[in-house]
């Protein structure tokens, strides 16, 4: 299929781009014969996909007309989530990644946009290599594995849910072999408790959507936890109070550190782990259990009371998680949801989650085996047991006692580098696979590039070992053939790959509950105390569980709680850290004996506000040493945590914080080295100083009156010495609802990639350069210092608010006056335009902005690989040193969505133009369309009394509005004040 | 010019000096071999300017990131460099010209070096907003309105930063040009001096014929009126139009109608700072006691208690409109100037501004050449940390609190400041050897035997005797 384009400006190429696209499109054709696929499920561009008549541009590709891009439908492998995608591919190689709209979401997180990254990354591994890093042939590898891969052999992998990749193991066990999977993370005792309770060992599956009242015992179930893009999409469906929607969910957290969960809860308690099961089962006890008297905990009855009469009144759409390892905590959550009758509504374990599918009893048996000498043969693949497991260094010496011991992967990470042999795979991006993240929903992935180097699909590997026939095929054909006999039933595989998914969701009736299970979990609520500092071990938010360590865009993601990049820190609450005598940056090592074995985690301190008392988080997927060059720094000592790892000039980034998760709360020990490193944070104060920045309200003062918590205190006095402008045509406006943001980041990720935002390192974070072009602001309320200056918070416990903030395109823009050269101005659609050619650098125009938008290139912030230019988006020119920039409202997407409409012969349609961070918001807190177009969206919102301009008051007429916050709480004394009008009056000082 | 004298006046030359004296005194220091302390003053300061070149070369091949600036606090030392070099040169024309006008003559013994000083400090202050921008390689052009075939692209004639590179390239051109003349006479005479042909030559050229005639004096008067005439509202021009940086911006701090006079006083009491330091150098070093008396250094001395004060009643009030406009950024703004992460700062400023000249209220110590050296020092440090606290402190905590920043100068954004000191003094240690450092053309016009002659005067008496 050809396809001709009739845009006579695409014939217009200059012929630098043409060159280009010669140079990429080889790859592209190959793939394209390969697979036979063209152009299905494009979103073409500026193309009408009907026209069949071949017009060569210059040395035409098939399928792929150079300049337009086209969206191919496949399964984000960022995390074992496993959202959908889109990739849009551009002259042969993708250049974003985009959520998928399906039953299971729409939205793409950071990290899983971030992967454009490791597929350009080239330090990855080229070839198959050996122990030495020796490059080795594939027939080498494969007869040498081959001869190992047998009865006796084990398979070592994370989570794998596919329909064509479970039946490849089971062809492996088939032939005697084993296969042990894992989740670095693991929510394995999820799966067992539902296991005694249920009698099935699953997760089921969370409908957040079907949920008015939410308990999480610590489940980061918006930032980490399972599937966050999902969640975090059916949570903010409940707390959208847009276009008539008056009622919204409640969420309550219960948690020791401050998660993202937490940070928007309305309500929220601060409880060490060690004290979950003891509010667990008071909990219990309220709502129809009999577990006996608890241990101590902090919670006061009343507001117990308070939970479970809540609880009770929601009934079966009523919601308790727990992030728990403990398997009688996880039976106590069971009890309670069945108790309320949420089974069948609000979470589901007859269609149960498939995402986490480790099972950590099968993975201790392994060690055991391994130690014993039992295993001869090990495959590890897509886990990293010498980092990931808490035991690392034990697994290490254990690989020893392995005679074959062969890897999959992309690279020589800590547990491959010790294996004899690596068999270099396939970045997710180049490479076919299927997925079932959610039993029934069968989610398809396909390359978006021809492979970079001479790497292989881990399954064809596989196949190849055991000596299946199938090894030899292409992994598509191997994938299309077992879909075809199971998944698809009748429906077209090209129907499928267009799609990118098969829905075959059906639920059945929910399985009775146990009684007797719950024996056992009177003992849950009288845990051993932990002294004097529990440690929290989370997975972080940008890295995860580590194999993101290898991404610059996440290393420069900031932590969403205290905006720091560039590494992980010990959190502890502003009074825990004065009882310690710490500061801000000090290096320590926080030590426990975990199960008999002594672990240690050396990181920098860092204030957390609203972290439970005597408790010390830290999250993981830092500290990795074999992750290229990336997770060094600069080699500068001051900047090391650890002084003796800087050898040949580099260290490794944070501390490995693995080694202090327990299955039990640890007691842990803290130890001060008496250094103290910069912490490159991106914002460091965390008050709103009683600014009228993030407005917000109480639920019930919103229903009394919609204009509440939006009150303009000083009016803005509307006087311009220049003409007013005039929209004529399209007016283009941005709402963002404060009350959908859940501070996820994944918008300032996919800016930075749309707009080819340079990465400028931890040193320059330091400086307070880094380049976003969008950012998180998060403010504490209740709250009269900020982390940097060492203020202790006047409330111990404080709401947290997030806000976006990017430019704000005022209407009387403080940036355009200044301008000595006219190099941004205004458009006639009410943008303001930056033109980065006209730019001379004063900075007049980044000092004068009240919102600090305007990022100033301050080097030359050019990726000096080849490779890695391939991820740079060419419709957006890169900046060079010198010049300022900032958002353009994604302009180059809306000429695409307006030369689109001018095509087909039709207007702009509201909602048809999405910039990168609109797009990719799971929560669709993001509006963007045209103010001058009364049906739109933001029109109809500006109608809205909750909507508001930052800064109204000094009359900037920013285009950007935002919708207040409404929080599911009591009202506040303060909020009262401000609603009777005498919030700022002393506000002058 | 028939003014009436009263003999009651100190006389402005001292130790007796004949006309000849006075030419003699003056150039023999460019016609003799310099002394050792020239050149090393040369050197020493030529190597510092050198250091300075070579810093903005660095800055130009790595990029502006050499220096700390970051997203919030966009400029630094750079513009601070700029202020505080265009404040330095107020004085020279304040004195050459502003006091012509008003018939000061004790000005004329010193008013040919704070020319100098200006031209100099305006050639500092200039490199600055040149170096500070990203791409100086077309931005040194693009300021300027010149035909082109851009089409609409045009300068922003909005722009505060358009309206300083007129401000300060008038200057500069007025400031060179006012120099020149007052220097023809003068360069007359050491030409008249000279015996060697180059000398001759060199002299001849820049002296443009000058014979001395009547006819030479009364254009020569006029033109120089005239000139005063023009530079006079530019002493109060250039620095409004550089407070128009800050006020017509929208930062709390910058945002304010008192900067046009708080920072023209600003710029008189650095100026007159500096001229002070320069000349208390010079006249030790340079012998030039009876032209430099301690009278005019008291007079300095007076000028610089009342602008100190001028610009302490301008801190005051900024701090009292702060309050009393109820605006809460405003508030906080200065609030935060007193006792934020700068006020370090702040109270420098405070101390070298306010604090440091209310000795001068003291006539036995506004005497004494060691106490002003030390203020006038305290005045150059105070003066430089006013305008690094109004933009630093501005824009480091500004509306929404989290882009607040500390700022972090390198130790290139230092030494380019010390640089730009060497290139300063370097082309003040070429000046004093190549023109004649005194307008003694002018200073003969004040002595006693320049003036309408009285009977009952004495000529060339010593001071304390005929008038204690």
């Amino acid at each position: 299929m050809e396809i001709r384009t009739n845009d006579a400006e695409l014939n217009d190429m200059p012929p630098e781009l043409r060159r280009e696209v010669e140079l990429v499109s080889k790859g592209r054709r190959d793939f394209m014969k390969v697979t036979g696929m063209a152009a299905m499920g494009a979103v073409i561009a500026g193309c009408t996909a009907d026209t069949r008549e071949a017009k060569p541009l210059l040395e035409k590709v098939e399928g792929v007309t150079p300049g337009v891009s086209y969206h191919y439908a496949s399964t984000c492998q960022g995390c074992s989530a496993n959202c959908g995608t889109l990739m849009k591919v551009r002259d042969g190689r993708p250049i974003k990644l985009e959520g998928n709209e399906s039953p299971m979401g729409g939205g793409l997180c950071g990290v899983g946009q971030a992967q454009l990254w490791t597929l350009y990354n080239p330090d990855r591994l080229h070839h198959p290599v050996n122990k030495a890093g020796e490059k080795v042939e594939w027939s080498a590898l494969d007869a040498a594995a081959a001869s190992a891969v047998g009865a006796g052999a084990v398979l070592l992998t994370g989570t794998i849910n596919g329909a064509c990749g479970r039946e490849i193991i089971e062809r492996f066990k088939a032939k005697g072999g084993r296969h042990v999977a894992y989740d670095a993370v693991s929510c394995y005792a999820i799966a067992k408790a539902h296991g005694e309770t249920h009698g099935m060992a699953v997760i089921p599956r969370y409908r957040f959507s079907e949920a008015t009242v939410v308990v999480s015992f610590g489940a980061d179930f918006l930032g980490t936890w399972l599937s966050p893009m999902e969640h975090a999409r059916d949570w903010a469906t409940q707390r959208d109070l847009k276009f008539g929607r008056k009622a919204m969910s409640r969420l309550l957290v219960l948690e020791a550190r401050m998660s993202l969960t937490g940070a928007n809860a309305d309500e929220r308690f601060r409880i060490k782990d060690s004290e979950r099961g003891a509010v667990l089962i008071e909990l219990a006890n309220r709502l129809g259990g009999d577990f006996g008297a608890p241990g101590k905990h902090s919670v006061d009855a009343a507001a117990l009371d308070k939970i479970a009469n809540e609880l009770k009144a929601a009934g079966r759409r009523s919601l308790v998680v727990s992030g728990s390892r403990d398997t009688r905590e996880q039976k106590l959550v069971n009890f309670i949801n069945h108790k309320l009758g949420a089974y069948g509504t609000t979470l589901d374990a007859t269609t149960p989650s498939q995402q986490k599918l480790g099972n950590d009893d099968e993975l201790a048996k392994l060690l055991k085996d391994m130690e014993a000498g039992a295993v001869k043969t090990l495959i590890v693949w897509g886990v990293n047991p010498v980092y990931d497991l808490p035991d690392g260094a034990k697994f290490k010496e254990l690989l020893g006692k392995v005679a074959n011991t062969i890897a999959i992967g992309p690279r020589a990470d800590e547990t491959a580098s010790e294996c004899a042999w690596i068999a270099a795979e396939d970045d997710p991006l180049e490479s076919w696979n299927d997925f079932e993240p959610v039993k029934g929903f069968h989610s398809l992935s396909q390359p978006g590039v021809r492979r970079l180097w001479d790497t292989r699909n881990g399954f064809t590997s596989l196949l190849k070992w055991i000596g299946d026939p199938d090894g030899n095929k292409e992994y598509r054909d191997v994938l299309k053939t077992a879909w075809e006999a199971g998944v698809l039933r009748g429906q077209a595989w090209g129907a499928a790959v267009e799609t990118g998914y098969v829905n075959r969701i059906a639920g059945t009736t929910q399985p009775a509950f146990r009684d007797g299970a719950m024996a056992d979990v009177k003992e849950a609520g009288n845990v051993a105390d932990t002294g004097a500092l529990e440690v929290v071990v989370y997975e972080s938010y940008n890295l995860r569980d580590g194999r993101h360590a290898v991404n610059g865009w996440l290393h420069e993601m900031a932590d969403p709680m205290s905006r720091v990049t560039w590494t992980n820190m010990a959190f502890m609450s502003p009074a825990t850290m004065e009882a310690q005598g710490l500061a801000v940056g000090d290096v320590v090592d926080v030590s426990a004996e975990i199960d008999g074995r002594k672990a240690t985690c050396r990181v920098p301190v860092m204030r957390q506000p609203g972290q439970a008392e005597g408790t010390v988080a830290i999250s993981t997927g830092y500290g990795r040493t074999k992750a290229g060059p990336i997770v060094h720094g600069r080699g500068k000592e001051e900047d090391a945590v650890d002084p003796e790892l800087l050898k040949d000039g580099v260290y490794a980034i944070g501390g490995n914080a693995f080694p202090l998760l327990g299955g039990k709360p640890v007691a842990g020990s803290l130890s001060r080295t008496g250094r103290s490193i910069k912490l490159a944070m991106i914002s460091e104060h965390d008050s709103q100083e009683d600014r009228p920045i993030l407005k917000q309200t109480s639920l019930e003062q919103w229903l009394k009156n919609p204009a509440a918590g939006n009150q303009q205190e000083i009016p803005p006095v509307d006087v311009t010495l220049w003409p007013r402008w005039e929209y004529k045509g399209h007016k283009w406006g941005m709402t963002v609802d404060l009350n959908a943001c859940i501070g996820c980041n994944a918008c300032q990720v996919a800016c930075s990639i749309e707009n080819n935002v340079p990465v400028v390192g931890k040193d320059e974070v330091w400086y307070r350069r880094e380049m976003h072009w969008i950012r998180i602001d998060t403010y504490y309320e209740d709250n009269d210092g900020s982390i940097y200056d060492g203020k202790l918070t006047a409330d111990d416990n404080p709401e947290v608010g997030f806000q976006p903030m990017m430019c704000q395109h005022c209407e009387n823009a403080p940036c355009e006056t200044v301008c000595p050269v006219i190099a941004t101005s205004h458009t006639d659609e009410g943008l303001n335009a930056q033109a980065y050619n006209r730019c001379i650098g004063t900075r007049y125009c980044a000092n004068n902005c009240p919102y600090k938008v305007r990022r100033f290139n301050w080097f030359r912030y050019e990726h000096h690989n080849l490779t890695m230019n391939l991820v740079l988006n060419p419709d957006i020119v890169v900046r060079s040193r010198g010049v300022m920039e900032k958002c353009s409202m994604c302009a180059q997407r809306i000429y695409d969505g307006k030369r689109a409409a001018a095509l087909a012969g039709t207007e702009v349609k509201d909602g048809s133009i999405q910039p990168a961070c609109a797009q990719s918001c799971p929560t669709n807190a993001i509006i963007f369309g045209d103010r001058n177009d009364k049906e739109s969206k933001v029109a109809r919102l500006e109608q809205d009394p909750r909507n508001y301009a930052v800064l109204a008051e000094i009359n900037t007429r920013p285009t950007v509005t935002y919708l207040t916050k409404v929080r599911n709480r009591p009202t506040k004394d303060t909020e009262l004040l401000r609603a009777d009008g005498h919030g700022h009056e002393e506000g002058a000082h | 010019m028939g003014h009436v004298y009263s003999a009651l006046r100190r006389p402005l030359v001292h130790g007796g000096k004949s006309l000849h004296d006075v030419t003699h005194d003056v150039c023999s220091s460019i016609e003799g071999k310099p002394s050792q302390l020239w050149w090393l003053g040369f050197f020493g300061s030529g190597l510092v300017a050198l250091m300075f070149v070579a810093l903005i070369a660095w800055l130009l091949y790595e990029g502006v990131g050499v220096w700390g600036l970051n997203k919030t606090v966009g400029w630094g030392f750079d513009i601070t460099n700029f202020v505080f070099w265009v404040g330095i040169g107020h004085a020279g024309t304040l004195i050459s010209a502003v006091l012509f006008l008003f018939r000061q003559k004790w000005r004329t013994s010193i008013n040919r070096s704070a020319e100098a000083m200006t031209l100099f400090a305006v050639v500092c202050a200039g490199l600055f907003p040149l170096i500070h921008m990203g791409r100086l390689w077309i931005g040194f052009l693009w300021v300027a309105p010149y035909p082109n075939l851009r089409g609409p692209l045009w300068v922003n004639f909005r722009s505060p930063l358009l309206w300083d590179v007129f401000a300060i390239s008038t200057y500069l051109t007025i400031s060179a040009v006012f120099w020149y003349i007052g220097l023809i006479p003068d360069l007359a005479t050491v030409r008249d001096r000279a015996k060697h042909w180059g000398r001759k030559l060199f002299y001849g050229v820049l002296s443009q014929g000058w014979n001395g005639s009547v006819r030479n004096w009364n254009h020569y008067e006029t033109a120089y009126m005239i000139f005063a005439g023009l530079a006079t509202p530019l002493v109060f021009s250039v620095h409004t139009i550089v407070s128009f940086d800050f006020a017509t911006s929208v930062i709390p701090g910058w945002h304010t109608t008192i900067f046009p006079p708080y920072f023209v006083g600003g710029a008189i009491f650095s100026g007159f700072g500096m001229v002070l330091t320069l000349l208390l150098i010079a006249r030790k070093t340079m012998r030039l006691e009876n032209y430099i008396t301690l009278d005019h250094l008291e007079n300095m001395g007076k000028v610089i208690i009342l602008t100190g004060s001028l610009v302490g009643l301008a801190y005051g009030t900024e701090f009292f409109i702060a309050w009393y406009s109820g605006s809460m950024y405003e508030g906080f703004a200065f609030i935060n100037r007193a006792t934020g992460p700068f006020a370090w700062s702040y109270w420098i400023m405070v101390s070298c501004n306010v604090l440091s000249p209310q000795v001068l209220w003291f006539k036995k110590l506004r005497r004494n050449p060691m106490v002003l050296f030390v203020m006038s020092i305290f005045v150059n440090i105070g003066m430089w940390f006013e305008r690094f606290v109004i933009i630093v402190t501005s824009l480091h905590r500004d509306y929404l609190p989290s882009s607040w920043s500390y700022y972090h100068p390198t130790l290139i954004e230092v030494l380019t400041l010390v640089g730009s000191f060497g290139l300063f003094f370097w082309l003040f240690f070429i000046f004093v050897r190549v023109m004649p450092a005194i307008a003694f053309g002018e200073v003969k016009g004040v002595m006693d035997m320049g003036k309408p002659h009285d009977e009952h005067k004495a000529h060339g008496a010593n001071p304390e005797v005929s008038h204690g």
